[in-house]
């Protein structure tokens, strides 16, 4: 009976192309966008393109002059800056042929609009500022004339741009931060999962379809339809993930990391419990799919708003609040699932997180069949 | 007007999902702006870094070093017990109660002073993380000018206090008529994240509406009575555009709201009028949407991949300046890339190139017309 | 013989419409059992409130003996429903439609392979097993509901109005095969509100209407319970009143109408009604046109009790 059913379900999902067809769309065309998206700023050397910018000066050899030069020679230059007058300048802005202008005497900069580059102007600008004001600074103070050689050696220390630091990762998971708005896709994806749930319990319901009302008429308990169903679907959407992660890792080539089963497994345990809320909602009898279709979406897209997968800081501020509710969303669950592969070592923290969704799916399923178990219509 | 009453007619029936969604993404919305009032190219200007640090040297310098972190960022380990283990900061980072853990090691004020300090600070972090390099540069900036001033010959208290005050200095930046730039306005965040709120749930809502027009028994009926072909479409586009006013209506409402009144400006003007035309390009689109399925189940992961795709692909998630030229040239033929590009004008050139905001706009008129033709002839073709 | 459904003093409401008002039945082993009444009678209702589809207010419900509730599977085994509503899968073709329902009663693979093709050749669907439902006709639909819900060989079969929108030919081909079912021992609950097919197949027929039984028995007996045995319809021209008075007056004539050049003769009891009639007419030399006579219907019975007609 259980196989009966579960080849059945496995059918009809699979032959009503349409709908499989959407979910598995949904985070191929989501990570190719996102690809495209962050592919430039993935690959560090594209993002520091050289940044066009005009600069006025009355003195050739100023400090800041010297600064700008050496930023827009050699092979990891950054500026490709050009002398002009005022007029020059401005009309270049203008044209937007460059970014911004600098006007050297008074270390001043004007840009069109607050951009990317125009901040990383900026912080050239400052820093230039710093320096000058310190190494002023320096030559006040200084008992006697300042020794020309001595200021250029400070000068040369502080461009050379030391590193007093040493960066350590707590754990070996490498992976970017990028990877972990592909990872929003698959918490997302894992939660629409739902929609096939309440496809699937509509079938299940006597008063929203005659093949609900043929599956209760029959000698079977409400407990072996759910349960093939849910793992029919389990095994299709699992499926789905799988190619999807593969998609993104073979073809986007996407770094995980190296902790593939276990980002397996949590993709795994993301479409449970998508597929549990979605049955929890299917089971309720007296709204009908379009209703059921709004709760899904509304569900789906609330949990992963609260999970950060919108905006930053919402899941913060729960965390400060309300700390258990993050304990108990499973976008939050799987998201820090993933999360938990990047921080930690063991996977103690990860298996948590894991158990808890499935202990949830598990309740999920349980209520959902204690609905329908002995469900008698109050209307058909 | 029979079409265009029956419309409505169905639309009421879903008014209790189209109220869920007006709140769903007035409050996604809301949150945006809440969470991001302002900045937006300098994103996480305003957010400080957590950290926690381990002084193993306790000197002058370090001391400094610290409390100069302090004033720039935030110092969490002594209310959160971090300590210098292995577990007890992999949670600390788990839980995100710190960014980033320093560990001075000891010998540091003197490894400074000989000029041997690079790589000395242990930064354990998890790779990557924007508020962990924002700490970084900060560390690595204060060193560099103590280091600098000790060079100079100053001991360790001045140097550190002098360098306090060297990196107090900004750089200035204006705008070409001299006025000082500034950052997004409330306003421009409000309507450019409305360019992914607007078509999600545009296509969530009204779908659902025009797909029962669509049930094939439905449209047969329609099809043999009297009513011509081209009136009932004119009508079902004519009941959408009520729609769209409607539910423009209602977000400008919530704009007025949280942005206090700030929409009665030119800018505000300018602003609704670029949102009603982007309003009819989603209306438009949801209209093709409804031609191509009629499945109520997928709707809702189809308009996920159009509006995320489009907020990734146009710039309103990601800056326009991050993006790849071929990207920028593929979001050309995407509508949301014209109306992000009509309010960024919008906020920085408003007189200047008021020329380009209209033909922006212009653009996305032609979109919507493009996309309701494209409609019709699907849903010709499916009768052929 | 035993007592298959026992249905006592069944109430259910849906908010202020009473649908089945104190409603009690029972149906022997072996029977065709009719449910006749107009639309929105309840005659729907009441099989899915014996099927524990449907929550009742008061009342209870046997099936085969034994209270009927959503977990009696055992009872379950043995009933088989051809619902109203066309209930198949679109995504399946004909022959894995009927494969998936047997499949929820019948376990074994043989036997259900040899139950599925005996459905398929009752309702004649052989050439059609590889069709989606989408492809097939209003007729052939219909037939593919009734193979998915006797496949199994229940001993108990509700059809409940299989024959709405089929053309007459399968219509024919419906009715027979459930005398068939009958024959080959299974109990039949049939519903329709088109009598004529109620008449032709059943063997008890229960008449309602507003959720209360208002006669019960066999088609025989239930005609019985009414005044009239037989109606009279001449074609007269001109028929002067006292004519009509006099024919008023004939034996057995409880009622006489006539109008728009119809005259209607309504009697009880009697055996030689016509001839008489004909009589009447020679002996006053009135010339006639066409004479018919009519039996009593189930609709007569219907209208004779209710003051209404069966069919709207």
């Amino acid at each position: 009976m259980f196989w009966h059913n579960f080849k059945n379900c496995t059918a009809v999902i699979l032959k009503g192309k349409t709908t499989i067809f959407w979910t598995l769309i949904f985070p191929i065309a989501l990570a190719t966008f996102m690809y495209m998206a962050f592919g430039n700023l993935m690959e560090k050397e594209e993002m520091f393109h050289d940044i066009n910018v005009a600069v006025v000066s009355s003195d050739e050899e100023s400090q800041l002059m010297y600064v700008i030069d050496s930023l827009s020679e050699g092979d990891d230059s950054l500026l490709n800056a050009e002398k002009m007058t005022e007029e020059e300048a401005k009309k270049a802005l203008s044209d937007e042929t460059v970014e911004g202008i600098i006007f050297a005497d008074e270390v001043r900069l004007t840009v069109n609009e607050n951009s990317a580059d125009a901040s990383i102007l900026e912080g050239i600008l400052s820093s230039y500022k710093q320096n000058e004001y310190a190494i002023k600074n320096i030559i006040e103070e200084m008992d006697g004339m300042p020794d020309e050689a001595f200021i250029r050696t400070l000068t040369d220390d502080i461009m050379a741009d030391v590193s007093y630091y040493t960066e350590q990762s707590v754990s070996k998971g490498n992976q970017s931060l990028y990877t972990n708005y592909f990872y929003a896709i698959f918490a997302m994806s894992c939660l629409f999962a739902a929609y096939s749930s309440i496809t699937v319990t509509g079938n299940l319901q006597a008063n929203e379809s005659g093949r609900g009302m043929r599956k209760c008429i029959s000698p079977n308990s409400k407990l072996v339809f759910i349960l093939s169903e849910f793992f029919s679907l389990l095994v299709i959407h699992s499926v789905v993930e799988i190619i999807a992660f593969l998609y993104m890792k073979k073809v986007l080539g996407i770094d995980f990391g190296d902790k593939n089963p276990e980002i397996l497994l949590t993709l795994f345990a993301g479409c449970m419990i998508g597929l549990a809320i979605g049955f929890i909602i299917g089971a309720v009898s007296n709204i009908g799919m379009e209703g059921k279709i709004g709760i899904v979406t509304a569900v789906g897209l609330g949990l992963s708003g609260m999970a950060d997968l919108f905006v930053n800081g919402v899941k913060h501020a729960i965390e400060q609040h309300v700390p258990i509710i993050n304990k108990i969303n499973p976008a939050a669950l799987i998201t820090d699932c993933f999360y938990s592969l990047n921080v930690y070592d063991d996977n103690s923290v990860f298996f948590q997180n894991i158990v808890i969704m499935a202990v949830e799916s598990v309740v999920l399923l349980l209520i959902a069949f204690m609905m329908v178990r002995r469900n008698k219509y109050a209307s058909i | 007007m029979q079409v265009f009453k029956m419309f409505f007619k169905v639309l009421n029936r879903y008014k209790g999902q189209m109220i869920m969604y007006m709140c769903i993404f007035c409050s996604l919305l809301t949150i945006f702006i809440k969470s991001n009032s302002g900045s937006k190219a300098n994103e996480y200007a305003d957010e400080k870094c957590k950290f926690a640090v381990f002084d193993y040297d306790g000197s002058t310098a370090s001391k400094a070093l610290i409390s100069y972190l302090e004033g720039t960022n935030v110092r969490v380990d002594k209310k959160d017990g971090i300590k210098d283990e292995k577990i007890s900061m992999q949670n600390a980072l788990y839980n995100r109660d710190a960014d980033v853990i320093l560990r001075i090691p000891e010998g540091f004020e003197e490894k400074l002073v000989s000029g041997e300090a690079a790589g000395l600070i242990d930064a354990i972090t998890i790779p990557g993380t924007k508020n962990s390099m924002l700490i970084e540069s900060d560390l690595d900036g204060f060193i560099n000018m103590t280091g600098m001033y000790i060079k100079a010959g100053y001991d360790m208290a001045t140097a550190t206090e002098r360098a306090c005050t060297a990196l107090a200095e900004t750089a200035e930046v204006s705008l070409p008529d001299g006025e000082n730039v500034s950052k997004h306005s409330n306003l421009y965040t409000f309507f450019s994240y409305l360019g992914w709120v607007m078509v999600c749930m545009i296509i969530t809502g009204i779908t659902l509406v025009l797909q029962v027009f669509e049930r094939k028994e439905l449209k047969d009926r329609i099809e043999c009575s009297s009513y011509n072909f081209l009136n009932f479409n004119k009508e079902v586009v004519l009941g959408m555009a009520a729609t769209g006013a409607l539910i423009c209506g209602v977000f400008l409402t919530v704009s007025l709201i949280l942005l206090n009144g700030q929409i009665f400006s030119e800018k505000g003007g300018m602003y609704i009028l670029n949102m009603l035309c982007y309003a009819a390009v989603c209306m438009a689109i949801a209209f093709l949407i409804s031609k191509l399925t009629a499945k109520k189940e997928v709707v809702s992961m189809i308009a996920n991949v159009v509006s995320l795709g489009m907020a990734f692909l146009c710039g309103i998630f990601v800056p326009v300046d991050f993006l790849s030229d071929g990207v920028i040239k593929i979001a050309h033929f995407l509508p949301a890339y014209w109306y992000n590009q009509a309010a960024i004008n919008i906020d920085f050139h408003l007189d200047e190139k008021a020329g380009s905001i209209f033909s922006a706009m212009g653009i996305q008129i032609l979109f919507a017309i493009a996309i309701l033709i494209a409609g019709m002839v699907a849903d010709r073709r499916k009768r052929a | 013989m035993s007592t298959v459904i026992e249905v006592n003093n069944l109430v259910k409401r849906y908010k202020d419409l009473v649908a089945l008002d104190h409603f009690s039945l029972k149906i022997e082993e072996g029977e065709i059992f009719g449910l006749l009444g107009p639309n929105g009678s309840g005659k729907t209702t009441t099989i899915n409130c014996i099927l524990s589809l449907l929550s009742y207010n008061k009342g209870e419900i046997k099936v085969f003996g034994k209270e009927m509730k959503p977990t009696s599977y055992d009872a379950k085994k043995d009933i088989g429903v051809v619902m109203q509503n066309v209930a198949v899968f679109d995504e399946l073709t004909v022959y894995e439609n009927i494969d998936y329902f047997c499949g929820l009663y019948i376990k074994d693979k043989e036997t259900r392979k040899k139950y599925v093709e005996e459905a398929i050749e009752f309702v004649d669907l052989s050439d059609h097993r590889k069709f989606l439902p989408k492809k097939l006709s209003g007729g052939l639909l219909r037939r593919l509901n009734i193979a998915c819900g006797i496949a199994h060989k229940p001993k108990l079969i509700f059809f409940d109005e299989p024959t709405v929108a089929v053309d007459p030919q399968s219509r024919n081909k419906i009715l027979e095969g459930i005398k068939t079912l009958n024959e080959n021992g299974a109990t039949i609950v049939y519903t329709s509100h088109y009598m004529e097919e109620v008449e032709l197949l059943c063997s008890r027929i229960l008449i309602m209407d507003k959720g209360k039984k208002i006669a019960l028995g066999t088609k025989d007996e239930l005609k019985r319970m009414i005044k009239n045995t037989e109606t009279i319809k001449v074609e007269v021209l001109g028929l002067e009143t006292d004519y009509l008075e006099k024919l008023k007056k004939l034996p057995h004539v409880y009622d006489a109408v006539y109008e728009e050049d119809l005259l209607q003769l309504y009697f009880s009891g009697g055996k030689h009604n016509l001839i008489r009639v004909m009589e009447f007419f020679k002996e006053n030399d009135i010339s006639f046109g066409r004479v018919t006579t009519e039996l009593p219907t189930l609709n007569d019975v219907f209208l004779e009790i209710t003051g209404k007609e069966l069919r709207d």
